[in-house]
This record gives C-alpha cells, sequence and structure tokens, in this order.
C-alpha cells in the first residue's frame, strides 16, 4: 500500500528524488496579486501561488492568516482582485463550471440535515455529471452509514465519512479541503486521510489541504505553502525544504558554535539546545550535533517568528 | 442521460424535499378549515344559513350555459390564494437565508450549479410549484360541495348532477390555476424582492423585507411627495386575491412587462448576494 502510494507520488514527478521538477510541470492554480480587504483588514495582501497539477499542497498559516480567503478565492465563493486562474478557468466568471472540475469540504457539517444519505446521493448523481453513485455506494458499503437516516442524526466523523465519498466518487482534477477534520476525534481523522490516500489520489489528481493539525498531514505533503497576515512567506516543495532547512540537536559542547552559525530560530527542548538553519550545509551543521530536516510545525514557528523579528527590527531601524 | 433539465428537476425536488412541512401543512390547515366550514353550513348549527347560501349557489349552477356557473366554486376557491401567496412568501423568505445559517450553502456552492439556476430554481417553486402543491386540496375542497348540491339540483330538475359536478370542479381549478400562475408572474418583483432579502440578510429577513417597504414608502412621500409605490404595492396585492381577469389580455400587458423587467433585476440582485454573502 505504501509503496503504491510513493509510486503514485513519484508519477506525481512530486516525490523526493528524480522526476519531473514541480516548476516544469503544468499549473492547476496559478495566481498573481490576489488582494482582499474586509473595511481596514487586509485578508490576502498580494498572493502569489503557482500549485502544480499532481502535488499535494499544505496550506498552512496562524488563525487569520488569510487561508480560507484563499481558498474561497481559488473557488469562486468570493471577489478578489488580481489575476487567478484555476483548472484553466476565472473561478470570479465561471464559479459553477468550475465546479465540473473542482470539489471541495469546507470543514465538517456543512451538508443538509435535513437530507438522508439516499436522498444526498440522489440529488448529487442528478446535479453533478461526473459523479459516479456506483463507487460512492461502495464506498459507503464500508462505512457504518445508514442510508435513510438523517443528516442531522449522524455523528460529526460519519458526516466527514459521508462527505468524503460523495467527493471521492466526482471525477474531479483538483480537491480542496480547508480544516476537513476539525473536532473529530484521531480514529475518524486518521481514517479521514488514509482513505484520501489510498482510495483518491493518483498521482494525476491535485489536492491542497488548509489545517492546524499540521503534524497529522506532513507525511502527505509533496508542496508546502506558509501564509501570514495574507501573504505567502514559503512557497517550496518539501524535497527543496528538506535540503533548503536542516534542524540541529546541539551537543552542549558546540552551543556558541551553533549560535555564530546564526540560526534562523532556536529552542531549548529538555534542556538541549535546538537549531533551525537556512541555507547552510549539513555537513558544516554536522559537527555541531544530530543533524535531521524539522518538522513542518516547527518550521513554520521558525518561519513566522523569523519574519516578526525582521519586521519588528526594520520598525527600530526606521524609528 | 443527464441534461440540464435533469439538473434543474432536481433542484426544485429539492426545494419540494427540504420545505415539505411548509408545504403540505398549509394546504392541509386550510382545505380542513375549508370543509369544517361547508359541514357546519349544511349539518351543523348554522344550516339555515347555508341552506339558503345553497340554493343561491344552486340557482347559478342550474342555469344553462354551465361554463358561467364556473364562478361559484371559484370563488370558493379564493380562500386558497392568499393562502399560496402566504406560504410563497414565508418559503422565499427563509429558502435561501436557511442555506447560510445552517452553512449547507457551500456544499450547494460545491455543486456545479450557477447562482442564476439556483435563484431560478426558487422563482418557479414559488410561482409554479406551491400552487401545484395547492392543487389536489383545491381541487376535493370543490368537489365536495359540488358533489353534495349534485343529488339536490337533479331532483328540482336542473340537469346537474355528479359528472357535470365533476367537470365544473375541473373546469374551476384550472381557471384557478391560470389566475394564481399569472399573478406569480405579475408579482415577480414581489418574490425578487423578498429572494433578495432572504439572500441578504444576516438575520430576520421577513422583517427586513417588510420594514424596507414601509421604509420606501415613507421615503416617496416625503422626498417626492407623492404615493406611487403605494398605489403599486396596493394594485399587486389586490391582483393577487382578485384578479380573476382575462388571462392573455394580462399576460401582455404593460403591467406585466413592468413586473417582469422589475423582477429580471431584484433577481439579478439575489443571484449576486446570494454568490458574494457568506
Amino acid at each position: 500500500m505504501e509503496n503504491s502510494l510513493l509510486d503514485r507520488r513519484a508519477a506525481s514527478g512530486a516525490a523526493v528524488g528524480e522526476g519531473v521538477g514541480e516548476g516544469e510541470r503544468e499549473s492547476i492554480v496559478k495566481a498573481r496579486g490576489l488582494r482582499k480587504s474586509y473595511g481596514k483588514l487586509r485578508a490576502l495582501d498580494g498572493v502569489e501561488l503557482n500549485i502544480a497539477t499532481g502535488s499535494i499542497s499544505g496550506l498552512i498559516g496562524p488563525n487569520g492568516a488569510g487561508k480560507t480567503t484563499a481558498l474561497k478565492a481559488l473557488l469562486g465563493l468570493i471577489d478578489v482582485q488580481g489575476d487567478l486562474e484555476v483548472a484553466g478557468m476565472d473561478p470570479r466568471a465561471a464559479r459553477h463550471r468550475l465546479m465540473d472540475e473542482v470539489c471541495f469540504i469546507a470543514d465538517v457539517g456543512i451538508l443538509p440535515g435535513w437530507m438522508t444519505s439516499r436522498q444526498l446521493l440522489d440529488h448529487v448523481e442528478k446535479v453533478h455529471f461526473r459523479f459516479d453513485r456506483r463507487r460512492a455506494e461502495k464506498l459507503l458499503s464500508t462505512t457504518e452509514i445508514p442510508a435513510d437516516k438523517r443528516i442531522r442524526s449522524l455523528s460529526k466523523g460519519m458526516v466527514t465519512q459521508l462527505h468524503l465519498s460523495v467527493v471521492m466518487a466526482i471525477d474531479a482534477s483538483l480537491l480542496v479541503l480547508d480544516e476537513p477534520t476539525l473536532g473529530l476525534d484521531i480514529m475518524y481523522r486518521k481514517t479521514f486521510y488514509d482513505r484520501l490516500l489510498n482510495d483518491y489520489y493518483d498521482g494525476r489528481r491535485t489536492i491542497i489541504i488548509s489545517t492546524h493539525q499540521v503534524e497529522e498531514i506532513e507525511h502527505l505533503l509533496t508542496h508546502l505553502l506558509f501564509i501570514d497576515k495574507g501573504r505567502i512567506v514559503l512557497d517550496q516543495s518539501l524535497q527543496a525544504m528538506a535540503e533548503h532547512y536542516v534542524e540541529v540537536a546541539v551537543d552542549p559542547a558546540q552551543r556558541e558554535a551553533a549560535r555564530r552559525l546564526g540560526p534562523m530560530h532556536s529552542r531549548e527542548l529538555l534542556g538541549q539546545l535546538v537549531c533551525i538553519y537556512s541555507g547552510v550545509a549539513r555537513q558544516q551543521l554536522e559537527a555541531l550535533g544530530e543533524v535531521r530536516t524539522p518538522a513542518v510545525a516547527d518550521l513554520f514557528v521558525a518561519r513566522l517568528t523569523g519574519e516578526k523579528g525582521r519586521q519588528t527590527e526594520g520598525n527600530q531601524n526606521e524609528n | 442521460m443527464k441534461t440540464e433539465m435533469t439538473r434543474f428537476g432536481a433542484l426544485l425536488r429539492k426545494e419540494v424535499r427540504e420545505h415539505r412541512n411548509l408545504l403540505w401543512i398549509t394546504p392541509t390547515v386550510v382545505s380542513l378549515l375549508l370543509l369544517l366550514i361547508f359541514f357546519l353550513l349544511v349539518l351543523g348549527p348554522l344550516q339555515n344559513l347555508g341552506h339558503s347560501a345553497l340554493l343561491w349557489a344552486g340557482s347559478l349552477l342550474g342555469n344553462p350555459p354551465l361554463r358561467s356557473a364556473v364562478a361559484v366554486p371559484l370563488f370558493a376557491a379564493m380562500p386558497f390564494a392568499p393562502a399560496i401567496f402566504l406560504t410563497s412568501i414565508i418559503y422565499l423568505t427563509v429558502c435561501l437565508y436557511q442555506d447560510r445559517k445552517d452553512r449547507s450553502f457551500l456544499f450547494w456552492q460545491s455543486m456545479p450549479v450557477s447562482d442564476w439556476q439556483a435563484v431560478m430554481a426558487r422563482v418557479v417553486t414559488a410561482v409554479f410549484v406551491i400552487p401545484a402543491v395547492f392543487a389536489p386540496f383545491v381541487l376535493v375542497c370543490l368537489l365536495c360541495p359540488l358533489l353534495y348540491l349534485a343529488p339536490a339540483m337533479a331532483d328540482a330538475g336542473t340537469g346537474f348532477a355528479a359528472g357535470r359536478a365533476l367537470l365544473l370542479a375541473l373546469d374551476a381549478s384550472v381557471l384557478f390555476w391560470c389566475f394564481t400562475w399569472l399573478n406569480g408572474l405579475l408579482m415577480l418583483p414581489v418574490i425578487g424582492w423578498f429572494l433578495l432579502f432572504s439572500a441578504y440578510s444576516k438575520r430576520v429577513p421577513f422583517l427586513w423585507a417588510l420594514g424596507s417597504i414601509f421604509l420606501l414608502a415613507l421615503l416617496e412621500v416625503w422626498l417626492l411627495e407623492s404615493i406611487w409605490f403605494v398605489y403599486w404595492m396596493n394594485w399587486t396585492t389586490r391582483a393577487l386575491v382578485f384578479g380573476y381577469g382575462d388571462v392573455p389580455s394580462t399576460l401582455f400587458s404593460y403591467d406585466m412587462l413592468v413586473a417582469l423587467i422589475l423582477g429580471g433585476v431584484l433577481l439579478a440582485g439575489a443571484a449576486f448576494m446570494r454568490r458574494f454573502n457568506d
């Protein structure tokens, strides 16, 4: 199972190792200078995106960073300024046509509670011409979701499973997930991502996931997008990230040497200094202690605190 | 083979399923009330009054040609007109608002259905589907008194029998539906207005829609010193309750043209709001 997944990710050209570089592959999402304001608040402040076909991208940012606004813009649910193309279409002009190519799960609990799951399948079958009802029924047969019970009486986990089954039965080229497992217990969260990878992702489809639970998805991702204050602060493949950023658990005797090399972020962990370096050769760092690729969550904190540090410094210099 | 009609049909079916309580309970209550009044008139404590009314109705029904007698069952069906109007207004007020309130609009937006199609499905439901749901109830309420009358009329030598009663009820029903649908089109601005507020309001869309009508009327009186808006609203609601006029002349009138243009503008506003207002 794991091998076949790796094969599919490799086929997409996004896996670690050789393959077609992301920059060379066709982009399913192209955005230039996206701007959106709510009153004085700038939700998107010149967002640039280039998401390659077949990638699994994680859009990660703190609360209020502009993740949901960015995803809504891609789906044509809000009006934004700037150039935007998703699956060859402008979502602002052709949202409904775009929905033939794009599926999304906004978060848990958006399915209409008054419907039964059978009625939901009836409706989607007639409305979405690329929906394969037999596939949806097959996927649902592996769950315990009753066909004739109203959705409002199902548990949160069941509703998410139902929504995922519907989405997985649609032959779309882009799937957008905005906090899809919010409020679910760990069993449902794990099942959700396992099914997504094993039964849906085929290396041809593109998935964009926005979530706070970074640890749960980082093993799936082929591409990282960090967003903060409406700006993309990091846009990199995981392969490039692994080459560019290095984390070192510093030996006590090497603490001063580690600091002199100018880490982008450092923290104390159980009495040991842990530093993250950007653009420093691994061989040079190996002398300082145990070298590894930083976790996405740690890199995220490092990048954001680094940004804030630079902004504070800049403000002080201006004053 | 799936077509745009399949898709639109599914949207209408969804509306009927979602608002089934409103769509079935109102005609049931109105029908039961009308039948209760009828039986009180012919069997209960008001039978003297009922007897006189039936004699009068019977004299009209017995007069040839039968076609002119259709006015009697049409008159009996009249309480259904405001009931249909009220049901439609409540439906229009909640339909788009409810989607936003329970957040299901994000799911509906994930389907390849344009905002214009979604709004038009609501319009067709209000103008055609809701009256169609009322249809069997109206027919029953017309048929019961006519069938009750038929033997007495036949005995009186009027030639009015059960078969003719059925024809008369069907005839009156068809005319009633023509007028109801026609009035629905004439009321397109009202439909657009309520849909606009259903798509726009953060809360209590009904009060917003109604309050704005009063505000507009007051502003017109205050700023323009005219009462055109009040006159137009009065004419529209009169057309709803008493508008059993000539179908072709109403269909191709300037009033209809104005209603379609103004209604179209308001519906476009509702489609815009549905898309961008969450």
